[in-house]
């Protein structure tokens, strides 16, 4: 499903060049958990990020489906990446001017969609947000805002969530429910990419690997 | 969703902003429509002054030229109507005609309806030897003025001599030591002194007038004269060849000549300078409002391009911080899939917005401003929404004027945003 081959990437640092991601090499099977750990700056991120068609590798080739993410035209890459990505951050990343409703809504302006306020009911019922549709990001509490960013990612029914870092604002029980639920997208045949530094995380995942220094150990 | 309303969402979230970037628009757009009805009110109010004051000028003028027609009203020139035939360079040479034409052409003139002669004077003269006393004088025959009928009797210019009677000039009176009242012999006919003029210093000193049918009689040219004077003519705006036009069209074979040349050029060159003196001072203030027009036109358009430079970096300004403040959004949006095209609609569309509500209210205010400053300048059309103060079509290019601002200061920061690198915002790792 996700085949990241040879990846390299380096970045213009204050002393010089770094390098993120050296000769990476990474496959992502559909139903399969896969968690990502390392230190700080060891390329996590930077590999999340090249994964999912937001960073061009300087080297090397991913594919997502067998197409070759880096070839299509960044339009092209936004609407394919739309299409079969789901995006969790640390910080959530929620549109601070849009109610939960449009939040959970907001890649269909991008894509369009058919029936977009039925199916954001049905992602706020399945993430115990319906009482809070109407409520702005900052009317909520971080487990929620959470929960909303997750709702968000699984608007467009995505072949893969990649998420960043998830739990790492949330408290115990907050971090239990968003593994449920990754654990039950999961075993609808999606796809789940999650780079951590939560040891629980790694626990519940089918397969972890650690980045040191761009490389993967 | 659909990208409006991301738009207007975002606009009612961050309504401090929008309105600061509104406010800019309309200030400049104030300032703009403000500055052109203020220019349009002093054009108009400057129009109505000019014509006003050309209004008074010209009743200035009219006076006067009444004042100068009145005041020159006794420099009436005087015309001498000679025979078609005469040569002029005779008359010049002989002081007097060698051509005669009836007497009846006094009364055809007189009853002609010509109101530009005044006084008309009948004569028949030739240079003779003064058999008696051997010597050459001119010879006048006169009856004095003849009354243009068709008006109201003048007083006479020239006294008539009487029947038996003769006038001497100065020279004439003293070289031959007559005196009023001394009996004398002219061509063997007896006159007396009635009149023995003082000296003249010109052919009057040396000429002797004597009854008009007495001369035609001693001349042997009985019905006969030699000139028509035309004594104190008076002519429309100094204009000689009209009353010589209505003398020869009265009588057809005759010719008018001038005399006293110098009095009707005074006249004329009278009129004309206070014409040319009323008019100049027109044109002088004519010119001084159109400078002073131009002056506040280049003022205007200074202080309004400097307006719309400052708003317009304020404008810039303003958005660059919405693009600041909105990099997470910009990256989010990148990552649930928007492209640049949708990234660069939604601050383009806010610039629009932005456009549109400041180009309104600075409208407004243009447009009330131009209202309350036409009231006062007292302007006819002042109460009309767009009177001549502010039209239409000034509005609507100040409008599209105020979208193309805030779109242009908007723009740079647009760009910036839809090409941010989403990886960098969103790239903690």
């Amino acid at each position: 499903m996700l085949e990241i081959k040879n990846v390299s990437k380096t970045f213009d640092g204050p002393d010089g060049k770094v390098e993120a991601l050296k000769d990476t090499n990474l496959s992502l099977k559909p139903g399969e958990f896969l968690a990502i750990h390392g230190p700080s700056g060891s390329g996590k991120s930077t590999l999340l990020l090249t994964a999912a068609g937001m960073l061009a590798p300087d080297k090397g080739k991913v594919f997502l489906e067998e197409q070759d993410f880096y070839s299509l035209s960044v339009n092209k890459r936004s609407i394919f990446r739309s299409k079969k990505i789901g995006f969790v951050f640390q910080q959530f990343c929620l549109v601070n001017y849009l109610s939960v409703a449009e939040n959970i809504m907001s890649p269909s302006a991008a894509l369009g969609c058919d029936n977009c306020p039925q199916r954001a009911k049905e992602l706020m019922k399945k993430f115990n947000l319906e009482h809070r549709a109407n409520h702005y990001p900052a009317q909520l509490s971080t487990g929620e805002r959470q929960r909303v960013a997750m709702a968000r990612a699984m608007f467009n029914n995505p072949a893969i969530i990649m998420a960043d870092e998830p739990t790492g604002n949330l408290d115990e029980d907050n971090s239990k429910v968003l593994i449920d639920f990754l654990l039950d997208f999961k075993n609808k045949n999606g796809a789940v990419i999650i780079v951590t530094h939560d040891s629980r995380i790694v626990d519940f995942a089918d397969r972890s690997i650690k980045l040191n220094e761009g490389m993967v150990l | 969703m659909k990208i409006w309303q991301f738009v207007i969402k975002e606009v009612l979230y961050r309504k401090t902003s929008f309105l600061l970037t509104a406010l800019c628009v309309a200030v400049a757009v104030g300032a703009f429509s403000c500055a052109a009805a203020l220019l349009k009110i002093n054009d108009t109010k400057a129009g109505s002054i000019l014509a006003e004051k050309q209004k008074q000028t010209e009743k200035q003028m009219a006076i006067l030229n009444d004042d100068m027609r009145k005041a020159t009203l006794r420099l009436g020139f005087n015309l001498a109507i000679l025979p078609k035939e005469q040569s002029i360079g005779d008359w010049y040479a002989d002081d007097f005609g060698s051509t005669y034409m009836p007497y009846e052409y006094v009364d055809k003139l007189v009853n002609s309806g010509i109101i530009s002669i005044r006084h008309l004077l009948p004569v028949l003269q030739q240079k003779i030897t003064w058999p008696e006393y051997k010597r050459k004088i001119i010879l006048v025959g006169t009856h004095g003025e003849v009354p243009n009928l068709h008006k109201n009797k003048k007083v006479p210019l020239v006294q008539p001599v009487e029947t038996g009677q003769i006038v001497l000039g100065y020279e004439l009176s003293q070289s031959l030591k007559l005196n009023v009242g001394d009996k004398v012999k002219l061509m063997q006919e007896e006159f007396t002194v009635s009149k023995c003029y003082t000296e003249r210093g010109n052919k009057d000193d040396i000429t002797a007038w004597i009854p008009l049918d007495k001369a035609q009689q001693m001349l042997n040219k009985t019905g006969k004269i030699n000139a028509i004077i035309a004594l104190q003519c008076l002519c429309v705006k100094g204009d000689l060849s009209v009353v010589r036009k209505e003398v020869t069209s009265a009588l057809p074979d005759t010719k008018a000549i001038e005399l006293s040349k110098e009095k009707v050029l005074a006249r004329l060159e009278t009129r004309t300078k206070a014409a040319h003196s009323a008019r100049l001072t027109l044109e002088n203030q004519k010119q001084t409002m159109l400078n002073l027009s131009k002056q506040r036109e280049k003022f205007a358009s200074t202080f309004v391009i400097i307006v719309i430079c400052t708003t317009g970096l304020w404008i810039w300004f303003l958005a660059f911080s919405n693009v600041s403040q909105r990099k997470e959004e910009i990256g989010i949006l990148n990552a649930i899939g928007f492209k640049s095209s949708q990234i660069l609609l939604l601050f383009v569309s806010r610039a629009f917005l932005t456009g549109v509500l400041g180009g309104t209210i600075g409208l407004t205010a243009g447009i009330w401003f131009g209202k309350y400053f036409a009231l006062k300048a007292d302007i006819a059309s002042a109460n009309k929404l767009f009177g001549e103060y502010f039209d239409c079509k000034t509005a609507v290019i100040t409008f599209i004027l105020a979208v193309v601002l805030s779109l242009i200061a908007s723009w740079l920061p647009a760009i910036s945003a839809c090409r941010q690198d989403p990886a960098e915002v969103l790239n903690k790792g």
